[in-house]
């Protein structure tokens, strides 16, 4: 696990040194592109979060093993966060390039209920003290709110969309790109292991505490 | 016995504690009545003109009344130990949960066709442009709203600190069904049906996708 972490360090390092100083500005939107090498790795660490939360929801449903709770929760915590950093990232740059902070457009919408909606996950985890009853509603609440996405999805195409799909960039913005999403996946692996080992942490303290084995 | 027995019964059941003390109903329409009737001199009619905002104002109308009302009912069940009952018998948790949706669905229709036309009124808006389309959004709307409160409810009633957390867990999950009701009904209002269809359907998508799912997912709301 140290390991994973120089790593992160290094990686995110040299992603940092690219997006900054490798990388040039782009012809419109000038020095405003480097956002896009943050926004685009945090939004991929996002999804990537709430996906896992969802695949270890339906493992826990299945299997009951309390593994699968916990990486529920440990990925649903940096989900959060990184859904956090992808909205005001993409606040300063809807800034300077659409001369608007916000616009309910698709994928804004779509992000910010997805970031309430891992919020009141979080919230309904930390109401529940019995083990298994907060293992079950959680996972139920984690499931229903990402089948509730494409919904929101749609009904925000409806309105009308404006987020770049797709962008032209230069070799050395993919480049910058390619290795700033690298970064933030093995800062992803890294914190996942850390938000563990807090987990098990807490469980033993209060085992240490209360004795038995209910937490 | 047959699902569709269960149904039956429970729905009865359902009808047997309205019609003792008709709680859902007597929150919905006061807490509509009420809202109504402070969105209205929140918006001053006689200033501006309040209609763009109309069907919103009704929407949050319903939804406020929709998360009141099934709080207070849902603890009352859990409290007299109704749904633990309800959850030991020997038939399927489905049935109970179409059951609930259809009283309070039902509940909500009714409040609604007494506080529409008087907010309609207070706001000085006058008849609907297209009252049938009216009604059926109202209708196809508090579907989807009635279907999700009540599965939330269950089992945020289950827990000690739980009754604060119920719009917290509804209000994001509701988001795609408030766009697409305040929409429908603000054609049906304005009589400008060009978008309609589209809103339409994205309407009973919402309520086909999670009938069905939190139908399939009510044991886990049941849980203890």
């Amino acid at each position: 696990m140290r390991g994973l972490g120089w790593l992160a360090y290094l990686t995110v390092g040299t992603a940092l040194l690219l997006a900054f100083l490798y990388a040039p500005p782009e012809a419109v939107m000038g020095e405003m592109v480097r956002f896009l090498y943050f926004h685009v790795g945090s939004a991929w660490v996002a999804f990537l979060a709430f996906g896992i939360t969802a695949l270890a929801s339906i493992l826990f449903l299945w299997q009951r093993r309390f593994l699968y709770d916990q990486w529920a929760a440990a990925s649903a915590e940096i989900g959060v966060l990184f859904t956090a950093i992808t909205l005001i990232t993409g606040m300063f740059w809807a800034r300077a390039v659409w001369n608007v902070w916000w616009r309910w457009e698709p994928r804004l919408t779509t992000t910010l209920i997805l970031w309430f909606i891992f919020v009141a996950y979080l919230l309904i985890r930390s109401a529940i003290e019995d083990r298994q009853r907060r293992g079950v509603v959680a996972a139920v609440v984690g499931l229903v709110g990402f089948a509730n996405v494409p919904l929101v999805y749609l009904a925000s195409r409806l309105w009308g969309g404006f987020h770049p799909a797709g962008a032209h960039l230069e070799g050395r913005m993919v480049v910058a790109l390619l290795v700033s999403v690298l970064a933030f996946t093995v800062l992803y692996g890294y914190l996942f292991l850390l938000a563990l080992r807090v987990r098990r942490l807490e469980e033993r303290t209060h085992h240490l505490y209360w004795g038995g084995d209910s937490f | 016995m047959s699902p569709w027995r269960a149904f039956v019964l429970f729905l009865q059941r359902e009808a047997a504690i309205q019609a003792r003390r008709p709680e859902l109903l007597a929150h919905f329409l006061l807490y509509g009545f009420l809202l109504a009737l402070i969105f209205s001199l929140a918006v001053d009619p006689v200033e501006k003109d309040p209609r763009p905002v109309a069907a919103g104002l009704l929407w949050l109308s319903y939804i406020f009344a929709a998360l009141q009302g099934f709080d207070r009912t849902m603890a009352r069940e859990r409290a007299g130990g109704a749904l633990e009952g309800l959850r030991i018998l020997p038939l399927p948790p489905a049935a109970l949960y179409y059951a609930k949706v259809a009283a309070g669905w039902l509940a909500l229709l009714l409040a609604q066709l007494a506080v529409t036309p008087l907010f309609l009124v207070w706001i000085r808006w006058g008849m609907p442009q297209a009252p049938g389309l009216l009604i059926l959004s109202l209708a196809l709307g508090s579907l989807g709203l009635v279907a999700l409160v009540v599965f939330i409810s269950t089992f945020t009633s289950g827990l000690r600190s739980g009754a604060g957390l119920l719009p917290f867990l509804v209000l994001p999950l509701l988001a795609p069904l408030v766009m697409a009701a305040v929409r429908l009904t603000g054609a049906a209002l304005t009589g400008d049906l060009g978008e309609a269809g589209v809103w339409l359907k994205l309407l009973l998508s919402y309520d086909i996708v999670f009938l069905v799912l939190l139908g399939w997912a009510f044991p886990w709301a049941l849980e203890e």
